[in-house]
């Protein structure tokens, strides 16, 4: 699964920690997401999309790989 | 009169049910104030962390003297055994925090944790069926794997997994 948090970011320039905050994350957690190490789950992901102002959908595509 | 007069039944149970009454009250005061006190407690996730992780340290601290007494001195079995509760009702507490703070933690967190604890407990059940095995063919080195090994290991495992895992998320 690949993400455009970090682009949503730098859109807002907020730091991973500002972001984190906002959504009642840790900085490393966040991270974790963002690298795409950790998929988040429905809520967290609304969340994120609500502080970003856009949908789930912008911010998580599914991967070739991810595809059935 | 220096000495007041003997009091009848009747002023006895008044008195006793004044003061049970008042107990009441101070009891009810008592279970407020620590209730408030917990809920002030819980309002800081990391206080809570830090909780679990103190309360692990408490129960190291009294875990170890507490082999050192019971292997090098004599009790009589009522005192050990008021000895041996004692890192019990500590390891009660420690998990009874660790949950608590479990479920204040982040997802990525209580990922962690868990991976960490399934990987531990994994780990150590594959430990006890081979030395179980291994002792179904009278192979066994108790100075190495007895009882209080076993624990040891457990921690070691539950150590190793929780940095297996720290590794997989990069947290």
């Amino acid at each position: 699964m690949k993400n455009t948090i970090k682009v949503e970011r730098a859109k807002k320039n907020w730091t991973q920690a500002d972001l984190a905050k906002h959504i009642g994350i840790s900085r490393q957690g966040l991270n974790s997401i963002e690298t795409g190490k950790f998929i988040p789950s429905t809520l967290l992901a609304l969340r994120m999309a609500k502080v970003f102002n856009t949908t789930v959908e912008v911010l998580f595509q599914l991967d070739d790989a991810d595809e059935v | 009169m220096l000495f007041p007069r003997a009091l009848t039944s009747s002023q006895i149970a008044i008195i006793v049910d004044f003061l049970s009454i008042i107990l009441d009250i101070m009891e009810c005061l008592l279970i407020f104030a620590l209730i408030k006190q917990f809920k002030i407690m819980e309002k800081s996730k990391t206080n809570l962390n830090a909780q679990s992780v103190i309360y692990a340290l408490i129960h190291g601290a009294t875990y170890l003297p507490v082999v050192w007494l019971l292997k090098h001195h004599v009790f009589s079995q009522p005192v050990s055994l008021a000895i041996a509760v004692v890192p019990v009702v500590t390891f009660c507490i420690f998990i009874f925090k660790y949950i608590k703070a479990f479920s204040t933690m982040d997802e990525v967190k209580q990922r962690v944790q868990f991976e960490a604890v399934v990987i531990g407990f994994a780990l150590t059940a594959l430990l006890m069926i081979i030395l179980f095995l291994l002792s179904l063919c009278d192979i066994s080195n108790q100075g190495w794997f007895g009882y209080a090994q076993l624990v040891c290991y457990c921690w070691l495992f539950y150590f190793v997994g929780w940095i297996i895992s720290r590794r997989k998320y990069g947290v």
